[in-house]
């Protein structure tokens, strides 16, 4: 459509020309119209003035038979303009006539055509005194009346033609310099639509329609350009705050390191990629070997810059390609992609040397820093989870093998699949719960002092059967257990075990009290928020009294979980239990804790009772800690006595209770049970709490 | 036919009336020519005399048709010849017409009429012989009482005048009333009438004896019953009411004053018109 490629000023134009020139042919139909209708008119009225005139002239010839004198006259009437014909017709049919050459009219055909001017002719009778004489007619051309209106017409037409010229310029020259503005309008966007946002349109001219769109426009370009700048700067501050929050959620907060969950996403890209192009790649599992020491005894501030600066140290000697990551703890991760075995265990080698070779030092106490890394090939066929459990072997394999040296993990080193085959304790473990292998055994926690009082109780020992039925020493699978998150269902099981034992006894042997007893608590089951609730329907099922139930947890394990530990203790001791502090010393940071735990007894670390005798560090040792734990109110127990000697020491220092081989060997419960309340003859099966 | 072929053939028609071929085919009843002095212009004449003669034609049964020579000697030549039927005029006492034998049936009634010599009731011009040497207009050269008689007294009275013929009556009064001449010669009665319609005033330098007015006369070949049947009828129309209203109009047309209408005459009541020519010579020139 042709209207559509119009521009507006074509289009004003054109549809002005279109109005103006049907107006015009309106204009000029009315005319030529009423002029034509005027000149028929006009002809009727000369025909009748024209006989009116001829006739008083005609009548005297007639009158005479001047048949000569008629005709001269005739001839003469029809040389009039307009006349094409004079004739007179007398009573017997006598014609005298004169025609004249047809009109000449300038006149186009077509027009002739159009306007059907007839010609028009017109009789009337010579009768003088009542006698006709004949007939006079004219005939009058209507070519002069067809020129006339043409002349009229064309002049009407040339004006018409020239006003619409003159209007089309007009409308033009307006529309032109009215849409002037418009497009310098449209130019104006295009540049602000392509990002120029500072363009703006000076002048507005034009009428006021065009200034207002103008103004409207530049308006509008403020506001945008206001908009676009606070957009940018919204996206830039988003951009920030997504790079902020992606890098929050990929790195660890303390050292700036990837964190592990990133660092897994990496090592499965890098697992992925070994599986597709065979390329060989590595992995490391560094722990730091002192951090616990630090963390103890200098606090979590101290222990988190030994982080920081560890961090500090690795990231400097490791490649720009390789993700060096904090997976946790005092567990750091390094992925070496494209890097061989023997090349990763001299990075690792270079790593350890360069933390060994650095100082550090907390309130000018100096610590030396050690790791202990584990290192693993990652190639073809491994999984993520496979890589990094083999890494974590490698790792605890150099922890045992004496700390701080570089261990790289062989499917066939028989001494990593030795700590390898841990993981299988937890299938034997899960296994033994279900199928009710565990044994609990006890022993005896004897009264050494006064103060202690008489009552004796025994420390509830748990037991592994294996399939031969043989014992496996709790040393073989709780560190396993633990590990692998099993211990709170191993406490559980202990504490539903020996409460079903000893309330059966004490049912069996009626009037017989229920035996004191000391429970292990995992530093996990600490953590655990529903063990209070499973405590508190045990001594409901089951009826024990919970002041005879001493539960025992680790210094270390209360220590890192001391929120949660403190929140368990405070409600176990409201059931009306007590709590005894296992290992204490072993940490050497255990007086600073000791006033916030609430414990009742303290149980000294058998490292120092052990030789206690001999070496008089350990006898003071053991002698201070008996010291505050009396001096807070607490009762001490120390264990792993295993002579008499060291039980005459210990109640020389006056410590409260004695444990150990020299005071009783562990036996199985239900044979202590059997002997104290004999009424009670058959052995307790253990059964797990899921059966 | 072109229209000199027809004048001719018209004019033999009016020649062999009333017998003519041409006449027979174009009626059973024959129609007969009547001539009247042109006194007046042709359509004046006709307006005059086409009722009247429509009524005789009506009346008698005889069709009679106007006939109005260009001229006065045209007409006066048309009577030598007996080339009309009927007669308004007095050309047929000049002696030369005289041959065709026309004789008088009636004449109009009312006063007889004079011969005068006239000027402009202004004109400085008091008495005859002050139209010596000038121009005098006449109707023709063979008018009665309007050349003729005049003439002859001037002549007599031995002034020269220097003739302007107008054709008729009224042209010679046209020409007064124009000043294209200082006086005219014309007939009293149309004079009169003239001055009425035309609103002038007018002084009578000279004065004729009294004549008859024109009489109606009848060719000799016109059948007795045909000039009877005319006759009575244009002698009782004066009486019959339709008649005198025809009368009437005509009159009030040229203001012809009373009486109207025409009374039986002959040839005797006109014998001082044929002296009149017989004395003077007179003749159409």
């Amino acid at each position: 459509m042709i209207w559509g490629r119009l521009s507006l000023v074509q289009r004003l134009t054109a549809a002005c020309a279109v109005a103006i020139m049907l107006t015009g042919t309106a204009l000029l139909y009315g005319i030529v119209s009423h002029d034509l209708r005027a000149g028929q008119a006009e002809l009727e009225r000369r025909v009748g003035h024209e006989l009116d005139a001829i006739l008083p002239s005609m009548t005297d010839p007639v009158v005479l038979g001047d048949y000569a004198r008629t005709e001269q006259i005739v001839r003469a009437w029809a040389a009039q303009p307009e006349i094409a014909q004079a004739r007179f017709t007398d009573v017997f049919g006598v014609v005298v006539e004169a025609n004249v050459p047809a009109y000449a009219s300038i006149a186009p055909r077509w027009f002739v055509r159009l306007a059907a001017l007839e010609p028009v002719e017109r009789k009337r009778p010579i009768a003088v005194g009542g006698r006709k004489y004949g007939t006079v007619s004219l005939v009058m051309d209507p070519g002069p009346t067809f020129d006339q209106i043409w002349r009229r017409l064309s002049g009407s037409i040339a004006v018409l033609a020239a006003g619409t010229f003159a209007l089309f310029l007009i409308i033009l020259a307006i529309a032109r310099s009215s849409l002037k503005p418009i497009g310098e309008l449209a130019a104006t966007a295009r540049r602000f639509g392509s990002g120029d946002y500072t363009v703006r349109i000076a002048s507005a001219g034009g009428p006021p329609e065009i200034s207002a769109s103008v103004e409207a426009f530049n308006g509008l370009a403020d506001n945008i350009a206001s908009l676009v700048r606070s957009l940018g700067e919204s996206r830039a501050q988003l951009v920030v705050e997504k790079d902020h929050l992606s890098w929050q959620a990929t790195h660890d907060a303390l050292t700036g390191l990837v964190n592990r969950p990133e660092f897994e996403r990496r090592l499965k890209l890098m697992v992925q990629q070994a599986n597709i192009d065979r390329t060989r790649h590595a992995l490391l599992y560094l722990d730091l070997d002192q951090f616990k020491l630090v963390n103890d005894t200098c606090g979590h501030m101290a222990g988190d810059e030994l982080l920081r600066q560890a961090a500090v140290i690795l990231r400097k000697r490791v490649r720009e390609a390789d993700t060096l990551a904090r997976l946790g703890g005092d567990e750091f991760g390094v992925l070496l992609p494209g890097c061989t075995l023997d090349k990763a265990v001299s990075v690792a080698e270079e790593l350890r040397a360069a933390l060994h070779g650095a100082r550090f030092a907390w309130n000018d106490k100096p610590f030396v820093i050690a790791a202990s890394i584990g290192v693993v090939a990652v190639g073809d066929g491994d999984t993520h989870d496979r890589a990094l459990a083999a890494a974590d072997t490698a790792c605890y394999a150099a922890k045992q093998s004496g700390r701080n040296r570089v261990k790289a993990y062989t499917p066939d080193d028989a001494e990593l699949a030795k700590h390898h085959s841990e993981m299988h304790w937890v299938t034997r473990i899960r296994h033994a719960l279900d199928a009710g292998r565990f044994r609990l055994d006890c022993q005896r926690i004897e009264p050494i002092s006064r103060n202690a009082g008489s009552i004796e109780h025994y420390e509830i020992l748990v037991r592994l059967l294996d399939e031969k039925d043989q014992t496996v020493a709790p040393m073989a699978f709780i560190p396993a257990a633990e590990r692998f998150g099993l211990m709170p269902e191993i406490d559980r099981m202990v504490v539903r075990t020996a409460f079903e034992a000893v309330a059966r006894a004490v049912r069996s042997s009626p009037g017989s009290a229920f035996p004191h007893l000391a429970i292990n608590l995992s530093g996990t089951s600490l953590g655990d928020e529903g063990m209070v609730t499973f405590l508190r329907e045990q001594f409901d099922i089951h009826g024990v009294p919970p002041s005879t139930i001493c539960f025992e947890i680790t210094e270390t394990t209360a220590i890192g979980n001391l929120t949660a530990a403190t929140r368990l203790m405070l409600a176990v001791k409201e059931l009306g239990c007590r709590f005894s502090l296992d290992d204490f010393g072993s940490g050497l940071s255990s007086f600073a804790y000791l006033k916030n735990l609430p414990v009742d007894m303290l149980k000294i670390d058998g490292a120092f009772v052990k030789d206690l005798v001999r070496d008089p560090i350990d006898s003071a040792m053991v002698r201070a800690i008996n010291d505050i734990g009396h001096v807070m109110g607490l009762r001490t127990i120390a264990e792993w006595v295993e002579n008499q000697e060291t039980l005459v020491a210990l109640r020389a220092i006056g410590v409260d209770y004695a444990q150990g081989f020299g005071v009783e060997k562990p036996r199985p419960l239900s044979q202590m049970l059997e002997e104290k309340l004999p009424a009670t003859a058959d052995i307790v099966p253990i059964r797990s709490a899921r059966r | 036919m072109t229209p000199s072929r027809f004048l001719l053939a018209l004019a033999l028609a009016a020649a062999c009336l009333p017998s003519t071929a041409a006449a027979q085919e174009r009626s059973t009843q024959p129609r007969y020519s009547f001539g009247v002095i042109p006194q007046r212009s042709p359509t004046l004449t006709a307006q005059y005399w086409n009722p009247i003669l429509q009524y005789v034609s009506d009346k008698s049964g005889v069709a009679l048709e106007l006939s109005v020579a260009r001229s006065a000697p045209e007409h006066s030549d048309g009577i030598r010849h007996g080339r009309l039927a009927f007669l308004y005029s007095n050309h047929n006492f000049v002696p030369e017409n005289t041959v065709s034998g026309y004789r008088v049936i009636l004449r109009p009634r009312g006063a007889a009429i004079r011969g005068e010599i006239v000027v402009l009731a202004a004109s400085p011009l008091k008495r005859v012989p002050e139209l010596q040497g000038r121009e005098i207009a006449f109707p023709s050269n063979v008018a009665l009482v309007a050349y003729q008689v005049p003439m002859d007294a001037l002549e007599k009275l031995g002034i020269q005048v220097k003739p302007v013929f107008a054709g008729n009556q009224e042209g010679a009064m046209g020409q007064l009333k124009s000043g294209r001449v200082e006086a005219a010669a014309v007939n009293s009665q149309l004079m009169r009438d003239f001055s009425e319609r035309e609103s002038i005033r007018y002084r009578v330098l000279w004065r004729s004896d009294e004549y008859l007015n024109i009489p109606i006369s009848v060719h000799p070949s016109v059948p007795r019953r045909d000039v009877d049947a005319v006759r009575g009828a244009l002698q009782d129309m004066v009486a019959d009411p339709q008649g005198a209203r025809v009368l009437e109009a005509s009159a009030a047309l040229v203001k012809q004053t009373p009486p109207y209408g025409f009374i039986s005459a002959t040839d005797k009541d006109y014998e001082s018109h044929r002296r009149f020519y017989a004395r003077s010579g007179a003749s159409p020139r």
